[in-house]
């Protein structure tokens, strides 16, 4: 008996310190981080107010957002993190100026981690906006995708006559769900676009009052005469019209609603918005003819495409628009594929979204638009523009031309 | 010498079975599943054929995620043969095909084991599962010593015919070696070891051609690994899993018996969609043990008391990772966020009494206490309870020429003395509080219960019986949930 006591005895503690290092913690690795601010090029004389500086960092992998006033004490979870910072500067002329910066996937790991940000100027400036988009269609009686009643809203948010002529809806070149790391990176300068419609007009022949809006629409039509779940379009002041060479693939022009003036499209067919909401969509005054246009602003790039089946090298072309142009851009994105904002952070900083997966079936007869800021004593809404769509967009939202009756 | 083949006079089976299902053979059935014990289980040899049908009705689900209840059906084999030369082979063979019902933000298959890190949606369906379970196991005995061998497989498929279909498959394989030694005759003291590996692979698929649903990888406590949720739907877990136990049985199944049975389970979730990214990790350590004794008052008058303490600790590891270059994520970090602990021990006391040759009763009351508490570290999450369990067994035994009857109740009321949930800073998405809160109302609710199982058994002759038994489930607790189930068997002995 005396050896199974001793054999119990060596078992327990054994099992003693066994579990001796299953000991539960309370916390997690923190980071100090350490931000350094880069000035705007053009504004170097400027003084950062440090009191004023609001800084966000989003944890990629959790979707935890975190605050901070001030530069200082700035202590994370490690991670993986987006940030978003602004700021006021002072400048020689005691004017003061608001500054952005805006930096994807900062690898925020160890005791310390330091960062430069490059700062932007952003000013509010009144103009157009994006009021909604709406890509994702709608769907058939017999749940089949309808195409045709996609549609843009734009509105004059200023308190002054505004003239949308020579106003540009353009499409993204790329889609914010893949990067190869296109070369060169033209995004600090302009934006590279696959698609520009453009409002006809001499300059003043398209007359927006504040706070007015123009419907542009792709068929401007009353879609529920083909299809009950449609939306009626036919009060739109613009559509755009494809003459497409493929009988199979026609679109259809209504003579009562003039046509926006195709500039330049990547399809010989019709053009459809990314109905999955991959791409980012731009407002923008075209300053040149279209010859010009066509013919001076062309942007050619390479990327290497990394398979499983192997690296191939590639070329593309399509053309840019100078990012002084934009009166408003609009990323968008979905949350499960999202890998980077395809504009300059001082165009849109964020991105909106309808639909959170690939090929969400959720995402039909739902719209972006940005959220109303304020109304003026004489009613007039001004719609929010900080340049960051994450939170000046309501995402998912009910399209406002979707009749009221429709329950949805 | 291997006791099977100490028997000089053969047993009837309905004789064996007598033996088999009295409370004092049944609180040893844990020292039994020792390679180096099992030779004790049993002094005949014996096969048996079962059939199985059980169907359990949750009102609401006790855990969401595991459905509303289970319809079973199973085939059970299995055999237990003393050979010459001191030699022992058994095995065990089973298919069992099931529908889960309902379980809802949880597509992943052997959820208790692979939580926190499962995979969900937010519709769920009934699931359809084949499961076969193959064991084999040989001991041999050579003078004082025991040689034994045990090999278990465990093949599991779980799926659902409409969207979202999941299609999980699990080969779970472990080998056992073990050696014993018989002190003095009485005392066997045996050492297994052994080592396993696990692996379920899973893909979640839609053929919806209007699209798909929001997949999400959970981290435990209604949190998501938010940056993996979407359209990642192909997934495996690679696991290795070891052990180790120490049990000392007494030959003649009188006086003590212990073993000490030490685990560790360490298992990866890595994402396929993502190039193979290890999405987190597991590590599980179990200690476990059961201290029985055992003895007769007049060679009559059976009487025990035992208990069977249990601990394991649960931690998780979620791995942060970069931008993705040319298709792969770079792992930055790691960091514990999951930890759970599970304690619970129970106290029995049994007597077991021959009122007469043919007629046996016995009773078991037995008092069990539980720990439970799980923890994520930021955000602080927790929840938690502990309390009492009182449970109260009385069997009846009757022989009747070729006829036995059993006849077994059991009676529980478990009742959590302190219980807590504290979910800070939610997830957009409040369905996933809405299911942890209701999880946690059943979690914390005081539940009781009981039990009622009959058994027939009729011998055609002393190598051959059947018999039918069926049992009746009812579980009630103060969050007005019920559970219902019933089971029928039809088996044969011989």
């Amino acid at each position: 008996m005396k050896v199974i006591q001793n054999i119990i005895i060596i078992a327990i503690v054994i099992a003693i310190l066994s579990f001796a290092g299953c000991r539960e913690k309370d916390t997690i690795q923190t980071t100090k981080v350490s931000l350094t601010l880069l000035l705007p090029d053009n504004a170097k004389d400027l003084k950062i107010l440090e009191d004023s500086t609001r800084i966000e960092f989003k944890n990629v992998s959790t979707a935890k957002i975190f605050q901070f006033k001030g530069l200082g004490n700035i202590i994370l979870p490690e991670g993986l993190y987006d940030c978003f910072l602004v700021s006021k500067g002072v400048c020689e002329e005691n004017k003061i100026k608001t500054l952005k910066a805006y930096a994807q996937s900062l690898s925020i790991i160890g005791e310390i981690s330091e960062h430069e940000l490059k700062l932007f100027e952003t000013t509010e400036v009144e103009g157009f906006v994006i009021e909604e988009i709406f890509f994702t269609g709608v769907l058939t009686p017999q749940g089949k995708q309808y195409y045709g009643c996609s549609y843009f809203k734009i509105k004059n948010n200023t308190d002054k006559l505004l003239y949308a002529d020579s106003l540009a809806i353009c499409e993204s070149q790329f889609v914010s769900t893949t990067n190869w790391d296109y070369q060169p990176d033209i995004r600090s300068e302009a934006m590279s676009v696959c698609a520009i419609y453009m409002i006809p007009g001499n300059g003043k022949d398209v007359p927006v009052q504040p706070g007015e809006t123009l419907l542009i629409a792709d068929i401007a039509i009353d879609h529920r005469q083909a299809n009950p779940n449609g939306y009626d379009l036919s009060g739109a002041d613009f559509e755009w019209y494809d003459d497409s060479p493929n009988p199979r693939i026609q679109d259809i022009d209504n003579p009562l609603v003039p046509n926006l003036e195709k500039i330049y499209c990547y399809t010989l067919t019709i053009w459809v918005p990314h109905n999955r909401g991959f791409r980012s969509y731009g407002l923008a005054k075209i300053k040149v003819d279209k010859e010009t246009y066509l013919r001076d602003y062309i942007y050619e790039y390479s990327y290497t495409m990394n398979l499983p089946q192997g690296t191939f090298p590639m070329t593309g072309k399509g053309y840019k628009v100078p990012n002084e142009w934009f009166e408003d851009v609009v990323n968008c994105s979905i949350e499960s594929k999202y890998v980077w904002n395809l504009v300059d952070p001082s165009l849109d900083a964020g991105w909106t979204y309808c639909g959170k997966i690939d090929h969400d079936k959720t995402r039909y007869d739902k719209s972006v638009r940005r959220k109303i800021a304020y109304t003026t004593r004489d009613g007039r809404e001004v719609l929010l523009d900080t340049n960051n769509s994450t939170y000046d967009f309501e995402h998912e939202a009910r399209p406002s031309m979707m009749p009221e009756e429709t329950n949805k | 010498m291997i006791n099977a083949q100490n028997s000089d006079t053969i047993q009837s089976v309905n004789q064996a079975e007598w033996q088999r299902t009295s409370v004092k053979h049944e609180v040893a059935a844990p020292l039994y599943s020792h390679t180096t014990q099992i030779r004790y289980a049993d002094n005949n040899r014996f096969s048996k054929v079962e059939l199985q049908y059980d169907d359990q009705k949750e009102k609401q689900a006790h855990i969401a995620q595991l459905g509303k209840g289970v319809l079973n059906r199973e085939v059970n084999l299995s055999g237990f043969n003393p050979l010459p030369n001191n030699q022992l082979a058994w095995g065990k063979a089973s298919y069992k095909n099931k529908i889960i019902k309902k379980p809802l933000w949880n597509e992943t298959s052997d959820f208790r084991l692979l939580y926190p890190y499962i995979t969900g949606d937010s519709i769920g369906g009934d699931i359809r599962s084949e499961q076969y379970n193959f064991t084999g196991g040989y001991a041999r005995q050579i003078k004082q010593w025991t040689v034994a061998t045990r090999f278990d497989y465990r093949g599991l498929l779980e799926y659902r015919n409409i969207d979202p279909r999941p299609k999980n498959t699990v080969n779970d394989v472990k080998a056992f070696v073990g050696a014993g030694y018989l002190i003095n005759n009485k005392w066997n003291m045996g050492l297994d070891v052994y080592a396993g590996k696990y692996k379920q692979t899973a893909n979640i698929a839609y053929f919806s051609e209007l699209g798909a649903t929001p997949v999400y990888h959970f981290v435990g406590l209604a949190r998501q690994y938010a940056r993996f949720f979407g359209d990642k739907t192909s997934y495996y877990y690679d696991g290795n899993n070891m052990g180790v136990s120490l049990s000392i049985y007494p030959a003649d199944a009188k006086g003590m018996a212990i073993d000490f049975d030490y685990s560790f389970f360490d298992c990866r979730k890595i994402i396929l969609s993502l190039n193979k990214l290890p999405m987190s990790r597991l590590k599980n350590y179990q200690f476990r043990s059961n201290l029985i004794f055992r003895s007769a008052f007049n060679n009559k008058l059976d009487y025990g008391v035992g208990a069977s303490p249990q601990y394991s600790f649960k931690v998780g590891q979620e791995n942060i990772f970069g931008d993705p270059i040319m298709n792969e994520y770079r792992q930055i970090a790691s960091v514990n966020q999951y930890y759970e602990t599970d304690f619970y021990t129970d106290a029995f006391v049994f007597v077991e009494y021959p009122v007469v040759d043919k007629l046996r009763l016995s009773a078991k009351p037995a008092v069990t206490y539980f720990y439970n508490k799980e923890r994520y570290i930021l955000p602080k999450r927790l929840k938690q309870r502990q309390g009492w369990n009182k449970q109260f067994q009385l069997a009846l035994a009757y022989k009747k020429n070729k006829t036995l009857y059993s006849l077994k109740t059991d009676l529980f009321f478990i009742s959590p003395t302190k219980s807590a949930l504290i979910l800070e800073e939610l997830e957009d998405d409040v369905r996933f509080e809405k299911t942890e809160r209701q999880n946690f109302q059943n979690y914390a609710a005081k539940q009781s219960g009981g039990s009622a199982a009959l058994s027939v058994y009729y011998e055609f002759n002393k190598l051959f019986s059947t018999y039918l038994k069926g049992e009746y489930t009812y579980i009630q607790n103060d969050a007005q949930n019920k559970i219902n189930g019933y089971s029928l068997n039809l088996g044969f002995l011989f």
